[in-house]
């Protein structure tokens, strides 16, 4: 067995590369920052009104004044942000109650524990002006199947008096991606919310239901946790909810701040997509941050309706209202109400 | 006596006795036997074991929903349809364009030379990273799904085609030339016998990249097919429905190399011995 | 150049008897294809008999290149899509090797094993996906996973396939002489298993980099998989096309760094084997 030295030398530099570029390539997501902040990876759907106070929170430093270290990712649609949950890579989805009563259907212990939005805010856009509006085989965009957009559009199609199966229904991607695909001709129709509404209204784009209209009680988009983690990290979950709240209430009374946020994170300039988002931001957001009890009951009505065989229809089985309820005792909203001069 | 019989079968044997180990160390795993067992040896640590449904559905949930969903609702039956059709459509058509262009660019040297550096690119490009542009060309139904299973089939078949004309000794040929056999008939009684091995090498991993294709092609969809049913369950997080569909898919993998290996042996003897295939 | 895609090692050399100017024919030809290609594509959008909005156009693909490395943009997307490469199909090779060379070796660990690597090798790895999310995450952990999923079995497959063409002709030999059996694995098995080694080495790459493709379009928030299906859903064909080309890149790099040492290894090869 001779290894020839002018054979081995070069595979060796090679080995020694490749083994170098991986070094090079991990280094620096290993390095931890300061020591002393707690690390909370939180995941939102895609970026739209419905979440924005995890961006104020985030951009007007009440994380780090919790001596919280948080990393925002979005998933792109809220059953695969659940999943994901699930894994244990994050501590907190931002997410419709949907997902939620479905993955906890299948055993899952998931609870709601906050909510920026208690009702529907979603309009369904056409395309292109048809009659009727959405005739079969209409190409139509969701998030994930499962997700919050996607039981929206259940609702919006039985009210049209359309059926599900006649359409073709894709998986794209948060509103952003649904209404650029609707531009770029990908898909023919979505539900869409701010900032995507006004955008669709300005490119001309036809509202065939609006949602938002029926004023219903629901559950759109909430702060969402595992059982376990509420559990054993109850401290992290109430740092998290101040500065969640104490951002939404920054945002609330320094428009221009909050608008800087809106332009630079959902990447618009626009002034009034910008205006409409923030306006709808500050019409959606309860006040204490806490999920309806009747909106949950909903949530909950409609997936059994599906066929969704569910373990309980109680709402504390899928909404837990024991953080936002010692949130309020320790006086920490009353604060925020006379700091920040929100009605 | 009892050796010889156990050493005659010694495979099966062992082979079963694995997999029935492994089948309860997973049932035990989904039902907390094992959680249960340590528990007064290791406490709460032992809960480690006791693994939620929702993360891994046990063996005998997964064929309980197996019987239901082929032989009670039969609901299966449509995904099955439908991935089994855009397979066979997308093969066929692989296949009567991929065999032909493989064995006329093997056969002419100045093609060859031409075609091998697409051949290559092509070869060593993840096709699937096309799938995007498919959606963009023809949107997420069965054209788009059966395109995708083509462009995964179709490179295989057409490297090995074309190899398969190239490995020939150039000498039978010139050979059967000098004979003055026309092109048609060093076609047939040449270059046909002699590729038929390669194309059934081909075939064969281009059954394993259509399986790939049925399931990436589905990915986008939301109707109908196996893939599509996989992703619907995971996206309710129905885990069972999962690996029921998984099952599916192995069942069918297995079937269709066990096609191919019986066709391969049957045409052993026109083997050319350059090729030596695993 | 193409090699037929087997996993066994039919080195098909075209032509038995290469002339340099053979040789310089065959990349000239090459060449001249490839280019008239391009030119073809660039005619037919410029000529505006298609719209470059569905298969854009080598200039337009070649201004995104140059945009996206000039910016600098481009490399977070292929930092994490190296990373996921590596990670998986580094670790496929060392629990690939050295399972192959043991069922290989271990008649009875072989039936033990056998099944379990059928029915993996039976399904597309990709198939699992919905549930590595479910048990990984979005992040690189499931893309690590599914990696090594796609890669290790046709590495292992390959080393015992290798291994086993070796045994009767020259184990017996060598025991003969009582050679140890440490011996016979350096001095025989693994030097005689090279050359299928880097069969299944080479198509485990293709397996590891689908993984990565696959992987990043079904769920991700990085890499240049991410890039395509962001890029698709706007439409942008440009920029599909480019993240393809860095993929087929990929792809050409890896099969160029197996084929170099491999040929490194030509010398190790025991002659009549490899042939």
């Amino acid at each position: 067995m001779y290894w020839n030295r002018r054979a081995v030398r070069p595979t060796h530099r090679a080995a020694m590369a490749a083994f170098g570029a991986m070094l090079a390539l991990s280094g620096p997501t290993g390095a931890a920052r300061a020591d002393e902040l707690i690390p909370f990876k939180v995941a939102i759907s895609t970026p739209v009104v419905s979440i924005l106070p995890v961006f104020l929170a985030a951009d007007g430093g009440f994380y780090k004044k919790q001596s919280l270290d948080v990393d925002i990712i979005s998933t792109e649609g809220g059953t695969k942000g659940m999943q994901v949950l699930l894994s244990g890579e994050i501590q907190a989805m931002h997410v419709g109650l949907s997902p939620v009563v479905a993955a906890n259907a299948q055993g899952a212990e998931v609870r709601a524990i906050a909510s920026t939005t208690n009702t529907l805010p979603i309009s369904l856009f056409s395309a292109k002006k048809l009659t009727p509006p959405l005739p079969k085989g209409t190409t139509i965009g969701i998030s994930t199947l499962g997700s919050e957009t996607d039981i929206a559009l259940t609702i919006a199609l039985k009210a049209l008096g359309l059926a599900r199966s006649d359409m073709q229904i894709n998986q794209i991607g948060g509103t952003s991606q649904r209404f650029a695909a609707m531009s770029a001709g990908r898909i023919e129709a979505a539900p869409l919310l701010e900032p995507g509404t006004t955008a669709a209204r300005q490119k001309g784009f036809t509202e065939v239901y609006d949602l938002s209209a029926a004023k219903t009680p629901w559950i759109f988009d909430a702060v969402v946790v595992t059982t376990d983690y509420a559990k054993d990290h109850a401290d992290a979950i109430q740092r998290f909810l101040k500065a969640y709240v104490e951002g939404a209430y920054w945002g609330m009374a320094n428009p221009d701040k909050a608008k800087e946020v809106i332009s630079r994170r959902f990447k618009t300039k626009d002034p009034a997509v910008i205006d409409s988002t923030y306006n709808e931001f500050k019409r959606l957001m309860p006040r204490d941050a806490r999920p309806s009890v009747e909106g949950s009951a909903n949530v909950i009505k409609q997936l059994a309706s599906t066929g969704l065989k569910l373990r309980s229809e109680k709402v504390e089985d899928y909404v837990d209202l024991g953080p936002i309820d010692a949130l309020e005792k320790s006086g920490f909203i009353a604060e925020m109400q006379r700091q920040y001069a929100v009605q | 006596m009892l050796r010889e019989s156990y050493l005659a079968c010694e495979r099966g044997i062992l082979g079963a006795l694995a997999m029935a180990v492994f089948l309860v160390a997973w049932e035990g795993l989904a039902r907390g036997w094992w959680a249960d067992l340590l528990q007064p040896a290791l406490g709460t640590a032992a809960n480690v074991l006791r693994i939620r449904p929702i993360f891994l559905a046990s063996p005998s949930a997964i064929a309980e929903m197996a019987f239901q969903m082929y032989f009670v609702t039969g609901e299966i039956w449509p995904h099955l349809g439908l991935s089994a059709f855009e397979f066979v459509v997308g093969f066929l058509i692989a296949a009567s364009i991929g065999i032909p262009l493989g064995l006329v660019a093997g056969r002419y040297r100045l093609l060859s030379y031409a075609v091998e550096p697409l051949l290559a690119a092509l070869n060593a490009t993840p096709q699937v990273a096309l799938l995007p542009l498919v959606v963009l060309w023809m949107g997420t139904g069965l054209p788009a799904r059966i395109f995708i299973i083509v462009l995964l089939m179709i490179v295989p078949i057409l490297i090995n085609s074309h190899a398969a004309v190239r490995t020939i000794d150039p000498k039978w040929l010139r050979l059967a030339r000098s004979f003055s056999a026309s092109e048609w008939r060093l076609f047939r009684t040449i270059v046909l016998p002699a590729a038929v091995p390669f194309l059934l090498a081909g075939v064969r991993l281009a059954i394993g990249r259509g399986m790939i294709g049925i399931v990436v092609g589905e990915i986008y969809g939301s109707a109908v097919g196996v893939g599509v049913m996989i992703n619907q369950a995971g996206s309710t997080f129905q885990t069972t429905r999962v690996f029921v569909g998984i099952l599916t898919i192995v069942v069918a993998g297995l079937v269709l190399s066990e096609v191919v290996r019986r066709i391969e042996r049957r045409v052993e003897v026109w083997r050319p011995s350059t090729s030596a295939d695993s | 150049m193409s090699a037929p895609m087997s996993m066994g090692l039919s080195k098909a050399r075209p032509m038995p008897s290469v002339r340099l100017s053979e040789r310089a024919q065959r990349q000239l030809v090459g060449a001249g294809t490839v280019v008239a290609l391009l030119l073809l594509w660039e005619g037919v959008v410029a000529s505006g008999l298609v719209d470059p909005l569905y298969i854009s156009s080598p200039s337009r693909i070649l201004r995104v290149a140059i945009d996206q490395f000039g910016s600098g943009a481009i490399w977070p997307d292929i930092r994490v899509s190296s990373i996921e490469f590596l990670v998986g199909y580094v670790a496929a090779i060392l629990v690939g090797i050295p399972l192959g060379l043991m069922i290989g070796w271990s008649r009875r660990l072989n039936y033990l094993l056998g099944p379990f690597i059928d029915i993996l090798n039976a399904v597309p790895r990709v198939t699992f996906l919905p549930l590595l999310i479910l048990w990984f995450g979005i992040g690189m952990n499931s893309k690590f996973a599914v990696v090594f999923m796609g890669a290790v079995i046709p590495i292992v497959i390959a080393t015992h396939a290798g291994v086993r063409a070796n045994e009767a002709r020259f184990i017996r030999v060598a025991r003969s002489f009582s050679a140890s059996e440490w011996k016979i694995m350096t001095a025989i098995i693994l030097p005689g298993t090279v050359p299928f080694l880097f069969a299944g080495l080479k198509y485990g790459a293709g397996r590891a980099l689908l993984g990565v493709v696959v992987g990043e379009i079904y769920a991700s928030t990085a890499g240049v998989g991410h890039m395509i299906v962001e890029a698709g859903n706007l439409f942008d064909t440009d920029t599909v096309f480019f993240g393809v080309l860095l993929f087929m890149a990929a792809g050409v790099a890896v099969t160029t760094i197996l084929n170099r040492i491999e040929r490194h290894f030509d010398a190790w090869r025991p002659r009549g084997l490899a042939q």
